[in-house]
């Protein structure tokens, strides 16, 4: 395992070099607080807690495109239409959120692989924060997880 | 308030001695800071558990539809109009209900001291009220606050601080807050906005609605069976969250509770994406109060007002 270390300083510039290849998302700044595409320059929001609207939103969309059909003289015609999963990394995942996330891909496993959520799923580096101020509501631990 | 909070519980367990009701409907203590959670007791022995305090926010009135029994519960003025409404829809019997009614002293937006405080609630130590100030204490210390900017909007405008309807009334009057065009501030910004603008600041609040429907199931004027929303033989709206349907939603849901909406404000405190509900639930009983002189939950006698028609009410 290779671990490397940086100054709180030096986010900033790591997130810019991951984000020439990869799509990078944070803690929004302002709004109720969500994972957004990051911008480029707006740094972790000030007393990031955890964002009002959980991880999962990233992976599972309201409605997508699963197939296009057409119809003509010759007959019907079927194609899949996987999405557009652009390579991402996600930065500020709580342990919490990235153990729920891991639930929920048993459940996109189960019987079969379904490959709408897999590939947004697959294609997603999710770098994780420990926190150092959990809510007075949180349970992590009462769950066997840490903070 | 203390003093207020006791003769509640004395109140509370003299009505169980004198088995006038079956259980209570009232305020406890919650788990987390600077809340209150709805309380049912069964028995005057846990009248010590009621709970009154700047807190008390949930409109008590919707547990009441479809309930049985002999009812007691505890209102401030918006819920005790909410109840009144139910009355009037007939989905409460007002023989039923033992009403103790509480001389609201306006009520603490949490929200409001987070966004002043600049500190999540769970940060704050300790939020005192003493009169018009608001004491807010966090690790870094005390900050004070004007209590025009820490209560809810719809208190600061507050018409009905006692209930309309009770059977009993706790609390000394307090100072009556008039200022209207404070609490429609939201309200009246948006107004001013040109339509375009408005169309887009709704689009994109209602981009964050996720239907979880936690506005209708805090809402007591939200008393169907069966939903618009949940219909598909035809389906009225959509059930994805994309923000046409969101909108469509809620805008209609805040016309089918018109005339019996009382402006509790508890679907916008209410709901987790942080949408501005009130400003179209205010905005809604306010034209109610132009169009037809009236004032939702004000008195039980009359007809609901969507049933009843005046001959005053002419076109236009």
């Amino acid at each position: 395992m290779n671990l490397r270390q940086l100054d709180k300083t030096d986010l900033i510039d790591v997130l810019a070099g991951w984000a020439k290849r990869l799509a990078v998302y944070l803690p929004s700044a302002g709004g109720v607080s969500r994972l957004e595409r990051w911008d480029g320059t707006s740094a972790l929001p000030e007393r990031y807690r955890n964002t009002a609207v959980p991880l999962k939103e990233l992976f599972l969309p309201p409605a997508e495109t699963m197939f296009r059909f057409h119809k003509d003289r010759s007959g019907f015609g079927l194609e899949p239409a996987l999405p557009e999963a652009k390579a991402s990394l996600v930065f500020g995942v709580r342990p919490c959120d990235a153990r729920a996330l891991s639930l929920v891909d048993k459940l996109f496993r189960d019987s079969y692989e379904d490959v709408y959520y897999l590939s947004r799923r697959q294609t997603t580096l999710l770098a994780g924060l420990a926190c150092d101020k959990p809510y007075d509501s949180c349970f992590c631990t009462s769950l066997g997880l840490e903070p | 308030m203390k003093e207020t909070e006791a003769k509640l519980r004395e109140h509370a367990k003299a009505l169980f001695g004198q088995n006038k009701i079956d259980y209570l409907v009232g305020f406890g203590a919650a788990s987390l800071r600077h809340t209150t959670s709805p309380l049912i007791i069964t028995a005057g022995d846990d009248a010590g558990l009621l709970v009154l305090d700047r807190f008390i926010v949930n409109n008590l009135s919707v547990y009441l539809r479809r309930a049985g029994g002999r009812a007691g519960v505890v209102l401030k003025g918006c819920d005790g109009r909410s109840l009144v409404s139910l009355i009037q829809d007939k989905q409460v019997k007002r023989e039923n209900v033992t009403i103790i009614g509480i001389h609201c002293p306006s009520l603490v937006d949490l929200r409001k001291v987070e966004r002043l405080a600049g500190r999540d609630r769970d940060e704050i130590k300790e939020i005192r009220v003493d009169g018009e100030k608001i004491t807010v204490s966090c690790g870094g210390g005390d900050k004070i606050f004007p209590a025009e900017q820490v209560l809810f909007d719809k208190c600061l405008g507050c018409e009905f601080p006692a209930p309309p309807e009770y059977d009993t009334l706790l609390g000394g009057p307090a100072a009556a807050r008039r200022d209207k065009a404070l609490s429609l501030e939201p309200v009246n910004k948006l107004r001013e906005l040109a339509l375009p603008e408005r169309w887009r600041f709704w689009q994109q609040e209602f981009s964050r609605c996720i239907r979880c429907y936690a506005c209708r199931q805090v809402c007591p004027a939200c008393a169907c069976q069966r939903c618009f929303v949940e219909e598909t033989e035809p389906r009225w709206v959509s059930p994805l969250p994309r923000w046409e349907d969101n909108l469509l939603f809620q805008v209609t849901r805040t016309i089918h509770v018109a005339g019996r909406c009382a402006d509790c404000g508890e679907c916008e405190r209410a709901c987790p994406a942080r949408i501005p509900l009130r400003s179209l639930s205010r905005q809604m009983t306010g034209l109610v109060e132009e169009m037809f002189d009236y004032q939702s939950g004000a008195s039980k006698d009359l007809p609901p007002l969507m049933t009843a028609y005046r001959s005053e009410e002419g076109e236009g």
